[in-house]
């Protein structure tokens, strides 16, 4: 008898490590989101605000703050980190403590962090952050300090008044850098086709690339990462392209899938051209290589082209310097309009920090000219999100000769046209999701692998996009 | 005297508790809280983007229990797991035969170079299965080109058809040394003289691997593939780093599932609910190992 309860008794135990290896990652506290206190009162001269957007600015600043930032790059990571020791030597009794992680599983760790209470004062956040993080109440509305670094009218169009803000409507992330994406080319490969003008409608860019591919050399014209969330990037642009908002919002604030007969007609389209690039002019395991995966071929001159942003160039000078010059870019071609995707990242406060300090270490970032050498730091990502940057004699002196075609036209002109996915018509709460379920790319997949017609691949996106809502 | 004894044995006993307070601590902050935790979540519609406690009866499991991607992802996993195990038990035992084999020169060599495999961390086996089969690159196309069994090179990952298949391969390259161990294990304690008697009863090798090894080593069997068995079920870092759970979902197991559904939109009442399902299936292997296990070792007794 006693031999059957031990027994009974390991099994729930063993029963009992189990569900808290898996349970244990949900285990967020009820109620612990805006209202906790902050991890070091001593710290936060700003503590016992409820709400920074009533409070009154703090007279005195000091303290300390906390910043997570994900720019790895030590080229980058170098210069917030400078820009850190200048506000400190300007700011005698602050101090700003960067702490750098990388991108993967940053919001997990953002989130987990303000539900237990001790989320950092500055967070750098990616695109569908804001809307994400603003929903646990821990994030300070930013309306006051954007006043402060310039008004919304100093921000390039949709990085902020659509990246930066939550279902609310209130504005949750101050827009640090943002990126447009271009299509890519090897002057090499088009004068050996006897191309001389780029493409400049889809049929154009189809030719382009079917006239470089060649397999038995192990040339392709194009690529997308198919096999990880990236690939939304080459879909969502084209989609743009073809005039698909796909995701829109009622007066009442509910999302829909916003797809009239003339919508699905165009998506259809797109789906059926994609197919037939993929087909034709990329290698066939597109399908399972990962953004990393294309950019190196890329770099190494396995694939012409594919949409990005200018990042490539950082792949070349590691893999194959000595092309720099043979790559170049232009904007992705449209349909109906102008189509792209734009990359984006942001700066949010939490609302239990020294909100104070936080707010004057950003006005401090954003004045003046202070962010140019933070762009030129790396410059092939990270683009500056007011206008009037483009105009800096110092940023367009310092930039990459690659870049400089680029800068200031052609590059606001994208960034002005663009927009994160899904969030065209505004700040779509389930973009996040959208992303990382991959649910463009896996319609285009099923049409590569499971003989779905472009009809049953944008069928399938519906649904699954309803799932979201 | 009596008196004296039951003294000594309560001072003991408290003793006890005081030494065993400690992990009692950490095992109720780490592992009773979060599971009660993720219990009570299960029944609410929590999530972070709304963090209140709504009470939503067994919305969560309705949604759970009749989403079809559930089910397939759960069929993957089976596959996964059953295409990784019967390979992984069969060579394993052919490889510890062969290690046990009184003949063998240099044993203790091969039996620490046949682990080797485990020793790999999963993220490195994941990136090298992905290149050694990668369609323009890979060394798998390369050879099979060469000699002349493909035409030409084929994109393994990419397809829904072989993704799987790589997939258990690299499962089954990492996961047989562990029970080459175990299998050893077993077989070094069947004693020489069961052997012994076979061969004067005029049995021959297979007759004395039918009659005699199998039928001892069966519990280890059993129970390392059990073990294995839960363990594959709810492997996660393979099939993430590997296909990410593509191309089309084809090798999206449940534990991918699992994270894509609840963790990406931090719907924590359906990630909970979720935890819960997979739970009361590790239970029943929990009470089929255990089981087997005491089978096991009533057999050795």
């Amino acid at each position: 008898m006693k031999k059957r309860y031990r027994r009974l008794l390991c099994v729930m135990l063993a029963s009992v490590m189990a569900l808290a290896g898996t349970g244990c990652s949900s285990g967020q506290k009820e109620g612990e989101t805006a209202s906790q206190a902050p991890a070091s009162q001593e710290d936060n001269p700003a503590s016992g605000e409820e709400n920074s957007q009533e409070a009154e600015p703090a007279e005195e600043i000091g303290g300390t703050i906390e910043v997570w930032s994900e720019l790895t790059q030590e080229e980058r990571a170098n210069k917030l980190q400078e820009l850190a020791d200048e506000y400190m030597a300007s700011h005698p009794g602050t101090t700003v403590n960067i702490t750098v992680m990388p991108w993967s599983g940053a919001l997990d760790k953002m989130v987990s962090a303000i539900m237990a209470g001790n989320a950092p004062d500055i967070m750098v956040t990616g695109t569908g952050y804001p809307q994400t993080l603003a929903g646990t109440g821990g994030l300070l509305e930013l309306t006051d300090l954007v006043e402060e670094i310039g008004g919304k009218d100093g921000f390039i169009s949709t990085s902020l008044s659509v990246q930066g803000v939550a279902e609310d409507g209130g504005l949750y992330s101050i827009p640090l850098y943002i990126t447009p994406y271009v299509a890519y080319y090897r002057q090499s490969w088009l004068d050996e086709a006897g191309i001389t003008q780029l493409p400049a409608t889809w049929e154009e860019y189809y030719e382009m690339c079917k006239a470089v591919t060649d397999p038995s050399r192990d040339r392709y014209g194009f690529a997308l990462p198919l096999g990880d969330l990236h690939g939304w990037k080459t879909i969502w642009s084209f989609l743009q392209g073809n005039g698909v908002d796909l995701i829109n919002v009622d007066d009442q604030g509910n999302w829909y899938v916003d797809l009239d007969d003339t919508d699905r007609a165009a998506m259809i389209e797109t789906y059926d051209y994609l197919y037939k690039l993929v087909k034709d002019c990329a290698p066939e395991g597109t399908i399972s290589y990962t953004q990393t995966n294309v950019r190196e071929m890329v770099a190494g001159g396995t694939v012409m082209s594919r949409i990005d942003t200018p990042e490539i160039y950082y792949t070349l000078q590691s893999v194959a310097p000595d092309d720099i010059d043979d790559v170049s870019y232009f904007k992705i071609p449209g349909r109906i309009q102008e189509g792209s995707g734009q990359g984006w990242v942001g700066l949010s406060l939490s609302a239990d920090g020294n909100t104070a300090l936080a707010k004057d270490f950003i006005q401090y970032m954003y004045e003046g000219d202070r962010l140019v050498d933070f762009y030129l730091s790396y410059p092939y990502a990270m683009f500056p999100v007011r206008p009037d940057y483009f105009d800096n004699q110092e940023y367009q002196e310092n930039l990459p000769e690659t870049l400089q075609k680029m800068v200031p036209d052609m590059a606001l002109e994208i960034l002005s046209g663009s927009t994160s996915l899904g969030m065209v018509n505004g700040p779509f709460p389930g973009a996040g999701e959208f992303e990382s379920q991959c649910i463009l790319g896996n319609g285009l997949i099923r049409m590569l692998t499971d003989s779905y017609t472009a009809e049953e691949a944008v069928d399938y996106i519906v649904e699954e996009l309803e799932k979201l809502l | 005297m009596k008196e004296l004894n039951k003294k000594r044995k309560n001072r003991m006993a408290v003793q006890g508790m005081f030494l065993y307070l400690p992990a009692i601590l950490i095992i109720f902050g780490i592992v009773i809280y979060p599971m009660m935790y993720a219990l009570v979540m299960s029944f609410t519609n929590y999530s972070v983007r709304k963090p209140v406690m709504d009470f939503a009866g067994m919305a969560n499991y309705v949604k759970v229990l009749t989403d079809k991607s559930f089910w397939e992802a759960a069929g993957r996993s089976l596959l996964f797991t059953l295409g990784s195990l019967i390979p992984q038990v069969t060579i394993g035992m052919a490889m510890a035969l062969l290690l046990n084999h009184p003949r063998l020169r240099f044993k203790s060599l091969f039996r620490g170079l046949i682990i080797t495999p485990w020793l790999v961390p999963t993220v490195a086996v994941a990136m090298i299965f992905r290149w050694m089969f990668h369609d323009l690159y890979g060394i798998v196309n390369y050879m099979m080109v060469g000699l002349h069994l493909l035409e030409q090179p084929k994109a393994w990952i990419a397809s829904e058809s072989t993704a799987m298949l790589i997939l258990i391969l690299a499962n089954v390259w990492r996961g047989t040394p562990m029970l080459v161990t175990m299998f050893l294990a077993g077989l070094q304690g069947i004693p020489g003289d069961l052997y012994e008697a076979g061969r004067l009863d005029g049995a021959n090798a297979w007759k004395r691997f039918a009659h005699i090894t199998l039928p001892l080593l069966m519990p280890v069997v059993m129970v390392s593939g059990m073990l294995r068995f839960i363990w594959t079920f709810n492997f996660y870092d393979l099939p993430w780093v590997m296909t990410g759970g593509g191309p089309a979902e084809s090798t999206q197991t449940t534990p991918i599932y699992a994270y894509r559904r609840a963790f990406s939109s931090y719907r924590m009442g359906e990630g909970s609910a979720i935890t819960i399902v997979l739970f009361v299936i590790l239970i029943l292997f929990a009470v089929i190992y255990f089981k087997l296990k005491s089978k096991q070792d009533s057999i050795y007794d």
